[in-house]
């Protein structure tokens, strides 16, 4: 029974949260133009036309609600980024499920895979180009982020971006999610419609979906393998063709190898 | 009968150590994938180890179950730690209980990214002020969720759920005569043993 619920809320969080589909429809958009046209409002109606400019002026306050007296943060490298050894861990897994100790084990597992992920997803990203159709990478916002088990997977995220221009590329493998989401991209439910704001195209030999959104642009999104999914997102982009060209620069045959799809 | 024991017992050393080899051999395997190159082969032996260890946890937590729940016994061949098989490399636990009128059954999940919402719900006592067929409970000192469903016939079910890190564990039961007799059984769960080896 519990079973039951369990797959039916797992199902309507898979709904609700991977199929953008929900965003497509009319009523969504102007949903959300009223929301934000309400937000304003009151916004307004609160602080005075001048709120945007107050606001640029204390963005850096850190502890402004706090003690006055209280220093700000300024000095500090952050934390490390180095990957988790994976050699090691296997070894300290194996060590630790001898002694039957199994949340030991268990954690050194973890961080192997995730030191296994992260060094995929770093494969993944050198592989990319650094330009598309004239925009430049942004080196600091490259991303891979790996939880070290198999429910959410690895992610993988890369920003072009000039003026007002960006086309971001986001590659998720190898959650169990995603297997869902890629049956049924590929299973043509996903199907053109008359309102023209998403339907199928191909890139390259992989077949897709891509959607038009007046608030948040294009976004293409085309199933990699069993698990693996390639979004594309394009904002202040001409128009379709210019958005399909951009997306063509992604050599996809590379990344499917990486991840061994 | 003594027999059968000594059998049951022999599968069952047979069994631990068949897994303790596979998570060996996995390991070996994933080193050697990694070795070569091939990460995605290491990580898919790492995730079955993965699977290996969550399911030895089960054993152990089944092992802490009581044997018995208010005249319900155990059914131990539905004893389950092997989980629903959607590929997530996470802990399940599901134990019945059973008697002539009554049933109870006891589900452990983890890794689930829906546990953040229940401990959430848990923690805003506000909550709750609108069902009158839920209310705060203790586990073994630990907030738990209890639900009445009244069934159609008058009769009662009741469920459980508790949250800790990323696993719920869920009770649920039915023919049971009150609430009292509910909290009896539940106080007759080890959790903090539970949280202990599940975390």
């Amino acid at each position: 029974m519990f079973m039951k619920k369990l797959s039916y809320v797992f199902i309507m969080t898979l709904l609700i949260g991977i199929f953008p589909a929900q965003e497509l429809s009319a009523q969504g958009k102007f949903l959300r133009k009223l929301k934000s046209k309400a937000e304003d409002k009151a916004i307004e109606e609160v602080f005075g036309k001048d709120t945007e400019d107050a606001n640029t002026g204390t963005s850096n306050s850190g502890n402004s609600n706090s003690n006055p007296n209280a220093p700000t943060n300024t000095r500090g490298e952050g934390l490390t980024t180095t990957p988790p050894d994976v050699i090691e861990n296997i070894d300290d897994a194996g060590k630790a499920f001898d002694k039957k100790q199994y949340v030991d084990a268990r954690f050194a597992v973890r961080q192997a895979i995730l030191g296994i992920e992260l060094e995929m997803g770093n494969n993944v990203l050198e592989g990319l180009p650094e330009e598309i159709n004239g925009l430049p990478y942004v080196k600091d916002e490259d991303m891979v982020a790996s939880t070290g088990i198999g429910f959410v997977g690895l992610i993988i995220e890369r920003v072009y971006r000039e003026d007002d221009k960006q086309f971001k590329v986001t590659i998720g493998n190898d959650a169990s999610m995603l297997t869902a989401a890629n049956m049924y991209l590929a299973s043509g439910a996903y199907a053109t419609t008359s309102d023209q704001e998403y339907k199928n195209v191909k890139l390259g030999e992989y077949r897709g979906v891509i959607e038009y959104d007046e608030y948040s642009g294009y976004q293409l999104s085309v199933p990699i393998g069993q698990t693996s999914v390639l979004v594309a997102e394009g904002i202040n982009f001409e128009n379709e063709a210019e958005m399909m060209s951009a997306a063509e620069s992604i050599n996809i045959d590379n990344i499917k190898k990486e991840l061994g799809e | 009968m003594k027999n059968l024991f000594t059998l049951l017992a022999a599968f069952l050393m047979l069994a631990v150590n068949i897994n303790a080899q596979d998570a060996e051999t996995l390991l070996d395997k994933a080193v050697s994938e990694y070795k070569s190159g091939n990460l995605e082969s290491a990580r898919f032996e790492l995730q079955q180890v993965l699977q290996e260890i969550n399911q030895a946890i089960g054993r152990d937590i089944l092992a802490l179950l009581p044997d018995e729940l208010s005249g319900m016994q155990k059914v131990e061949d539905q004893d389950n730690v092997t989980g629903m098989n959607t590929g997530y490399a996470g802990l399940f636990v599901h134990r019945n209980y059973a008697a002539e009128t009554s049933d109870a059954s006891i589900e452990i999940v983890s890794d689930s990214p829906l546990m953040a919402g229940l401990n959430i719900m848990l923690n805003m006592p506000i909550f709750f002020a609108t069902d009158p067929n839920q209310k705060r409970i203790k586990v073994d000192g630990q907030k738990a969720l209890l639900t009445k469903n009244t069934i159609e016939d008058g009769s009662a079910s009741y469920d459980v759920q508790l949250a800790f890190g990323s696993t719920l564990f869920a009770f649920n039961c039915s023919g049971v005569q009150s609430e009292d007799e509910v909290t009896a059984m539940l106080d007759k769960i080890p959790m903090k043993k539970i949280m202990e080896v599940a975390q």
